[in-house]
């Protein structure tokens, strides 16, 4: 454990523009840093409760570098904000991070990411150099938020929706496309047959290529798809390496507020990270570039 | 530099503050873009600079807190844009206790506020020499923007919030709506009024977002209409939300004999509920930027 840290704030390259964040050093730091992947809303780097923050500075206290960032037109980041879906998430920024870390000397990466952060960091798994482990907190399992929604939704979570339509709406093409994808949720079949699981095809890519992962599933949009495919979750997540690890943490969380939920998910993944560095000791050994 | 914080658990850690900024020239725009760790009394404030390449005037802009900070990050990152298009540097930055900047939570108090809204106002004087600034004070920001801003500076209030219980009260009822869609059923106890709840936590916790009691309690009877700032002009932004204190600001500046300029914006805000969905900018962004324009032109 350190008790000594530095925060730096910094700016790096995206795809489309320049992306910022705060680069978070621990006194002695090694050549493996965490990259924190969070989607919410337009969050800045701190997160709601500064939750972000203090998961930095819990990773550095533990002796790893860690980046927290704004995603493309959130924070102080350039470019255009847009609404990821399951098909087109946030994966372009990820890489960027993960390019950034790496040019500072980071070769290794262990990826801590929440909802849509952790599903771009999974769908950007590929091209992410040097990953080692992987804690995706509440993934989509196979839709975006306005899908899950409408395939769970109840009658009078429709009347609701067409008693608000209005014909200037429906000439706006993102609101249209997010009609056309609920009324495809709701209308599919698919939830009685096994469908094509794309956190599924993620986990089993991650297992294959020896990467640690630890998924934790809380309550909110995805929950009905937790327990809808629960045995197949559970048998992907057993095909990843150890250490490794699913928590179901949606009674566990119920009551508490806010922060208590946050401080809990920084302790998991603290924790988490500390096994794969005791699991993988060359990765305490080599000071960055 | 050094500042002692709790780090999660019961250790401490000192959290030293690089003094290398990240500094970046857009090749289209030729705009610098400088994020730092502003070393103050205690610590340091995140803070950040769009500088056009000649800089004929300055703002400072003073966020809100909690979940207005959500609402208008993007929209303060678009003002400064657009007024650094208009040759005007700006400085934003998040408060010590809050946000990139050091502190603890419980070190987040008007009086820090104030301090800090005066470190970024040096900030930008050693950016851009102009005499005066505009202060642009979003919801509680406004606060602190109408408390800083004095003489020849110009004022700018986005939906201004002008007291404390007020605020509270918007997002305790919220927070209400919020529990009927959420909650199984009604409960046999009775809620606790958020003086009560304050008193008994040491927070507030409004749909997820924790307001400390040091923050609260300085907040307390700080108020725009009460002691109306002096200054040269000032415009005050409303959004069309049914329930706003902007008018009551407007009204009180208006009789203490400041000159105030009235916007009503078509966006819509609900302040304490926002979804996944991209925040809307509407008239906000160019309307607020022409009139800072308008002020810069007007003092020369």
């Amino acid at each position: 454990m350190t008790n000594a840290i530095t925060e730096q704030p910094v700016l790096f390259d995206g795809l489309e523009s320049h992306m910022a964040g705060v680069l978070c050093r621990p006194a002695e730091p090694t050549d493996t840093a965490v990259l924190i992947c969070w989607r919410g809303g337009s969050f800045p780097s701190s997160d709601k409760n500064r939750m972000r923050r203090r998961m930095a500075h819990e990773f550095a206290r533990l002796g790893v570098a860690a980046l927290r960032f704004d995603l493309s037109g959130v924070g102080e980041s350039g470019g255009e904000e847009v609404t990821p879906t399951i098909e087109n998430p946030d994966a372009r920024d990820v890489v960027s991070a993960a390019e950034f870390l790496h040019e500072q000397g980071f070769h290794n990466l262990i990826v801590v990411g929440n909802c849509f952060g952790a599903w771009s960091a999974m769908h950007a798994a590929p091209r992410l150099g040097g990953l080692v482990g992987l804690v995706a907190a509440n993934p989509p399992v196979r839709s975006d938020h306005m899908a899950a929604q409408a395939r769970d939704a109840d009658l009078s979570w429709w009347l609701e929706r067409i008693r608000k339509i209005r014909p200037s709406k429906l000439l706006d093409p993102g609101r249209l496309h997010r009609a056309r994808v609920s009324v495809q949720a709701k209308a599919s079949p698919v939830a009685s047959r096994r469908p094509n699981i794309a956190l599924i095809e993620r986990l089993d890519y991650l297992a294959e290529r020896g990467i640690h992962v630890l998924l934790l599933l809380g309550t909110g949009d995805f929950r009905p798809d937790y327990d809808r495919f629960a045995e197949e979750i559970a048998a992907s997540v057993a095909r990843v390496p150890k250490p490794a690890g699913l928590i179901d943490a949606s009674e566990r969380l119920t009551g508490l507020d806010t922060v208590s939920v946050q401080d809990w998910l920084i302790r998991v993944a603290v924790d988490f990270v500390s096994e794969v560095l005791a699991h993988h000791p060359e990765l305490r050994l080599t000071p960055p570039d | 530099m050094e500042n002692m914080e709790k780090a999660g658990g019961a250790l401490s850690v000192s959290v030293f503050a690089s003094e290398e900024p990240a500094v970046r020239l857009d090749p289209v725009t030729g705009h610098q873009h400088v994020l730092r760790l502003f070393p103050v009394a205690s610590g340091h404030v995140y803070a950040s600079a769009m500088v056009p390449a000649e800089a004929k005037a300055g703002a400072v802009v003073c966020s809100s807190v909690g979940a207005d900070l959500l609402a208008n990050y993007g929209r303060e990152r678009a003002l400064a844009h657009e007024l650094a298009d208009a040759g005007i540097a700006s400085v934003r930055f998040h408060y010590r206790g809050d946000g990139n900047s050091s502190g603890r939570q419980d070190e987040l108090t008007f009086t820090g506020m104030l301090a800090d809204a005066h470190a970024m106002r040096e900030w930008l004087a050693s950016i851009c020499d102009a005499p005066s600034v505009t202060w642009v004070g979003t919801r509680i920001g406004g606060l602190v923007a109408a408390a800083s801003a004095q003489n020849d500076d110009s004022l700018v209030l986005w939906e201004p919030i002008d007291d404390l219980s007020w605020y509270i009260r918007g997002g305790t009822r919220a927070r209400q709506m919020s529990s009927m869609t959420t909650d199984p059923g009604p409960s046999e106890d009775r809620p606790m009024g958020w003086r009560e709840e304050l008193e008994s936590r040491g927070f507030l916790d409004l749909l997820g977002f924790r307001l400390g009691q040091p923050l609260l309690d300085s907040l307390e009877g700080i108020t725009i209409s009460g002691s109306p700032p002096v200054v040269a002009r000032v415009l005050v932004v409303s959004f069309a939300s049914r329930r706003s204190q902007a008018a009551q600001v407007a009204a009180a500046l208006s009789e203490a004999r400041m000159p105030v300029d009235w916007h009503e914006t078509a966006l819509r805000e609900t302040w304490w509920f926002h979804d996944q969905n991209v925040i809307p900018f509407g008239d906000l962004i160019t309307t607020t930027a022409a009139w800072i324009k308008g002020q810069e032109v007007a003092d020369r």
